[in-house]
């Protein structure tokens, strides 16, 4: 996801790169947002700091937020079971 | 596999990961033997490094053993030992071609300031660091270097970082015969520093720092003399009257970076995150250096911006030079120093943990407890 750098370094080859841990989620996006800065700009290294925050916030939620989710679910199903049976 | 992985900061955990594979024909497989705690990976601990991902894996000291290598990898085969350079570098580039690797423009897509180097965040590339069993190694017919068959893992484990930095520190100080060198910061590339510093023919090596056991390794390890910077008044006016009688030591070393101690200003403003860390022993350097004289930064600084009395330097003619280590450039010099005996550097390894107890490792560099100096994991015992 990452953009060449600009300026004279735009037109150099990359030639290998690292493919572990893509953006995702809402720090993603900020990445995202913080890559099409050129790195001489401060807002640049800002808005990956501001990343690295809420990617440890997601990190954190995603656990609790499944659990919700499945419990969820469950219930759901339960109830349309219910209803199911019911009718 | 079994990896360290960081989950924010001050927070670590040893968990499983997919092994790595082989991405690029240039790449190998390293099964990681030994591999080391670097004072550098404790900023990345602290989370000052930008685009530091939840789930990175940390670690760019190690040696380890060749599993498998891509189609076009030459001169190394599976079951050959080898010591990584911390810098991926390509070997062709303009800057390679220069024999500075720490600025190759072919391994890092993801910034100008240097090249890929291994776990160090995203910032450097994002590629997964030696903190593992296993590390994927990209350009590896360039940057590893084969152990000789009479040296063991851990005699040149420090040939892929931390000796080749302080050697480099002390070769930027372009210090002249006789001349007198001034050392900030007494952990393990500081004491490189030192130790390099009399093979480049100093007459006088003072090394500053504030932690007991540390100026002691100093004193035993590197025969330097040592300052606790926390024992005077005023560290920059005695150390200029300790050398010339107030002129000043001719080079001094910042072998500290970002994250200092002894300024109240700049660990405010660096707590702030107003300024990236606390520059405290650049600003001493160039305070304490004499006019005209040399001053070389090897401690790391994050981006975007230091306060640092660059009217100072200007007006005293100071020359500063800086870089991240080009570490390939000097891994055979250094090798023959460590095989005829004049660096040992086992000496420094104060601790020893499998790769399970890396966060108890952490903790004990972190915290400078039980005299910690340098952790070495060894991911075979996990």
């Amino acid at each position: 996801m990452e953009r060449p750098v600009s300026g004279p370094d735009a037109s150099r080859a990359i030639v290998v790169r690292s493919s572990v841990l893509p953006p995702r989620g809402l720090s993603g996006l900020v990445r995202r947002a913080a890559y099409r800065v050129p790195d001489h700009r401060p807002r640049h290294w800002m808005l990956l700091l501001l990343a690295d925050r809420i990617d440890v916030a997601e990190s954190a939620l995603r656990r609790p937020l499944l659990w919700l989710l499945g419990l969820g679910l469950l219930g759901g199903g339960v109830a349309a079971w219910r209803r199911y049976r019911a009718a | 596999m079994r990896a360290l992985t960081y989950r924010g900061p001050h927070r670590v955990r040893v968990g499983d990961k997919p092994e790595p594979r082989i991405e690029h024909p240039r790449d190998a497989i390293v099964r990681v033997t030994r591999a080391a705690i670097c004072g550098s990976d404790l900023h990345l601990l602290h989370g000052l490094v930008p685009d530091t991902r939840v789930g990175s894996t940390f670690g760019h000291e190690f040696a380890g053993v060749i599993e498998e290598v891509g189609p076009e990898v030459a001169g190394l085969k599976p079951g050959d030992r080898v010591v990584v350079p911390f810098n991926i570098a390509c070997g062709d580039c303009f800057f390679c071609r220069r024999g500075l690797t720490a600025s190759c423009e072919r391994t890092n897509p993801n910034s100008s300031l240097g090249s890929g180097c291994f776990g160090y965040s995203h910032m450097t590339g994002g590629y997964e660091g030696a903190h593992a069993q296993y590390v994927r190694v990209p350009f590896a017919d360039v940057g590893p270097m084969k152990i000789p068959d009479d040296m063991d893992d851990e005699s040149v484990l420090f040939l892929g970082d931390i000796f080749p930095t302080g050697y480099q520190a002390a070769e930027m100080g372009e210090i002249k015969e006789g001349e007198t060198v001034v050392v900030f910061g007494a952990g393990p590339v500081g004491l490189f520093a030192a130790k390099s510093c009399w093979l480049l023919g100093a007459g006088r090596v003072i090394v500053v720092d504030r932690y007991d056991y540390r100026l002691r390794m100093a004193r035993d390890w590197a025969g330097a003399e040592t300052v606790d910077y926390e024992e005077v008044d005023d560290i920059v006016s005695y150390l200029q009257e300790m050398c010339g009688g107030g002129r000043g030591p001719d080079v001094c070393i910042d072998a500290v970076g970002c994250e200092a101690s002894g300024s109240a200003l700049h660990t405010f403003l660096g707590k702030l995150k107003i300024e990236a860390g606390q520059p405290t022993a650049l600003e001493w350097c160039i305070h304490t250096v004499r006019k005209a004289g040399n001053v070389s930064i090897v401690g790391v600084y994050g981006p975007p911006w230091n306060l640092v009395p660059i009217g100072t330097a200007m007006n005293k003619g100071l020359t500063l030079r800086m870089n991240q280590c080009n570490v390939k450039r000097y891994m055979g010099y250094l090798l023959e120093q460590i095989r005829a005996g004049r660096v040992d550097p086992r000496g420094i390894i104060s601790h020893r943990l499998s790769l399970e107890e890396a966060p108890r490792a952490y903790h004990l560099f972190e915290n400078k407890e039980d005299d910690c100096m340098k952790c070495v994991l060894l991911p075979e015992a996990a």
